[in-house]
């Protein structure tokens, strides 16, 4: 991936800054539009390009609910048929039947009625590279999450960064040494944004045209996300569908059985993820090294947490999903903004919503910070 | 209930458009502080001629959106690289006559615009970005949206997410995957008949 990435970084890099004439004439133009604007009238919709940038938003998760779903109510995996005639029978084929006989058994409460929210809180570690001339160095940061998605794609993200901070002593020193970076930008922000109906969206609206044959599935994830038709990338789309999602427990239930017809995915028992949460954890393995693990709540069923691991078998970036379940409404946060909104100290701190109904959680989520 | 930032709190950036709210000429500090990039950023994925019109669209359409402008990043940089992706997605996507010749060109090489003297067209660096360039074309839109934000737009993982409007997770799957579909593309012609991207 890094040479990849050093290579697009050298893509025409020739491209040479603009000239006066070209600076000055998109100047004017600005200047016109300034002189042009109606003083009273100051747009306030979160477009900025005239196309529909809102449902950009998600994605992969641009599956705004069918008509029907809306109205399914409580639906069961039975109404599905769950799959269980071909599970192969190895460790981890098994552990993860009996994760899909957790999530089949379920009823599916993860559909937002009327006037509710499906509320999702997750925490996310990044590393950020900087590199050239032959050496690199890294830094970190941790941002926590909090989204909520009606039926018909209403909506708020909330999110708050923590400061950046060097991920070893030795990378201090690189970036210190090799780039003049002293301070990785160290001050916490955090943002807020309301999003109207269609803004975002629910990862479920053709949930019926999904197979609950495990193989048949995998497929049909693999044909919705997208990329390389290789095993790391299906092990991908399986994580793609599960985040911040409603997937019915049927379906579900099948993804982990699909989990365990992937070549290359090992199970590893149970495992801690940076948050504290404890679930079982399944890894895709490149080159006799984990490269992208999920950890699921074996109660529940729930994605606990993703970690990626560079080729050392490093950890490098994870996220973990705190809290997933059923609010009323979006709090007073996020707040409607009328101007640039302050980095920090404003009162936006997140702030969970109201549960009336929820999928069973792990307890550590109530550790989490910027949930809490 | 409404936000007012304290103007001591806000960046550079963000005090210039917060003031630009009430005296919309303070916004002209936003493109003194980023033209030159943003045209650079567009330039080096579309093009000089192009880059001069998306470039200077990506203000006039900033400065009449700044009422939404989230100062958390203490810089106006990545919300205008967003814009500018968005203003090329969107210019691509209505560019039907673009689309065309693009369908046509599949599988052939397609045509670098050069920053070089002719004298440097025939370099090995030259043909090393048609190649790139050939590659980059033929991957998912929103995989190389997040692969040049961070590449060419040095933006971090959590700016791409801010820019556009994705969580962390995805603009981290979305590099990855670009840089894999890169890989397969860039390989020797024995190997490029490999598995195509999904251009959804």
């Amino acid at each position: 991936m890094l040479e990849e990435l050093e290579r697009v970084r050298a893509y025409r890099d020739d491209a040479p800054e603009p000239d006066v004439a070209t600076t000055l004439a998109a100047r004017a133009e600005l200047l016109e539009a300034i002189r042009d604007e109606p003083r009273t009238a100051i747009r306030d919709e979160p477009r900025t390009d005239g196309t529909s940038k809102l449902r950009k938003v998600q994605r992969r998760r641009r599956l705004a609910l069918a008509g029907g779903l809306a109205a399914a109510g409580v639906a069961v995996a039975g109404v599905l048929g769950f799959h269980t005639a071909t599970a192969p029978q190895s460790a981890l084929a098994k552990q993860m039947n009996q994760l899909a006989h957790v999530a089949a058994g379920q009823a599916w409460t993860g559909i937002p009625g009327p006037g509710q929210y499906l509320y999702t809180a997750s925490q996310s570690l990044t590393e950020s590279d900087t590199m050239g001339n032959g050496k690199e160095c890294s830094v970190s940061q941790v941002q926590h999450r909090q989204i909520w998605i009606a039926t018909d794609g209403a909506g708020a993200i909330g999110e708050t960064n923590d400061g950046s901070q060097f991920t070893s002593a030795a990378d201090r020193a690189v970036c210190a040494s090799a780039f003049n970076i002293t301070d990785p930008a160290s001050q916490n922000n955090s943002w807020s944004n309301r999003f109207p109906a269609g803004g975002l969206s629910l990862p479920t609206n053709d949930w019926k045209s999904l197979s609950t044959d495990p193989e048949t599935l995998l497929k049909q994830v693999h044909q919705r996300d997208g990329g390389p038709n290789l095993p790391s990338e299906w092990f991908e789309n399986i994580s793609d569908f599960m985040r911040e999602s409603d997937v019915p427990p049927a379906i579900r239930a099948a993804l982990y059985q699909a989990t365990a017809l992937i070549p290359g995915v090992k199970l590893l028992g149970r495992q801690n993820d940076p948050t504290g949460q404890t679930g079982l954890g399944v890894a895709y393995y490149a080159n006799g090294q984990p490269t992208h693990e999920l950890i699921f709540d074996q109660q529940s069923g729930r994605l606990l947490a993703e970690e990626y691991f560079d080729k050392s078998g490093k950890l490098t970036d994870w996220s973990a999903y705190t809290d997933q379940k059923i609010v009323d409404a979006v709090p007073n946060y996020p707040m409607e903004q009328s101007g640039p909104s302050s980095s920090s100290g404003t009162g936006t701190a997140p702030q969970p919503g109201q549960a009336t109904t929820s999928t069973p959680t792990n307890s550590a989520a109530s550790k989490a910070p910027g949930v809490s | 209930m409404r936000l007012v930032p304290t103007a001591s709190r806000l960046s550079e950036d963000g005090a210039a458009i917060a003031r630009s709210l009430h005296h919309p000429e303070a916004f002209a500090n936003v493109f003194d502080r980023h033209f030159a990039f943003v045209h650079r950023y567009v330039a080096r994925r579309a093009g000089r001629d192009r880059a001069d019109d998306v470039a200077s669209q990506t203000f006039t359409v900033a400065f009449a959106h700044r009422g939404r402008y989230r100062d958390d990043l203490g810089t106006a940089r990545p919300w205008l690289l967003g814009i500018a992706t968005n203003l090329l997605r969107a210019e691509y996507r209505g560019d039907a006559r673009a689309a065309s010749i693009l369908d046509r060109l599949e599988g052939e090489p397609v045509v670098v615009p050069s920053f070089s003297s002719p004298a440097a067209d025939a370099s090995a660096d030259l043909n090393d970005d048609n190649r790139l360039t050939n590659a980059l074309s033929r991957i998912d839109p929103g995989q190389r949206d997040a692969l040049l934000l961070h590449a060419l737009g040095e933006l971090s993982y959590a700016e791409i997410a801010a820019a556009l409007e994705i969580p962390i997770g995805t603009v981290r799957s979305r590099i990855s995957r670009a840089c894999a579909a890169l890989r397969t593309e860039l390989e020797p012609p024995a190997s490029v008949a490999g598995p195509r991207r999904n251009h959804a």
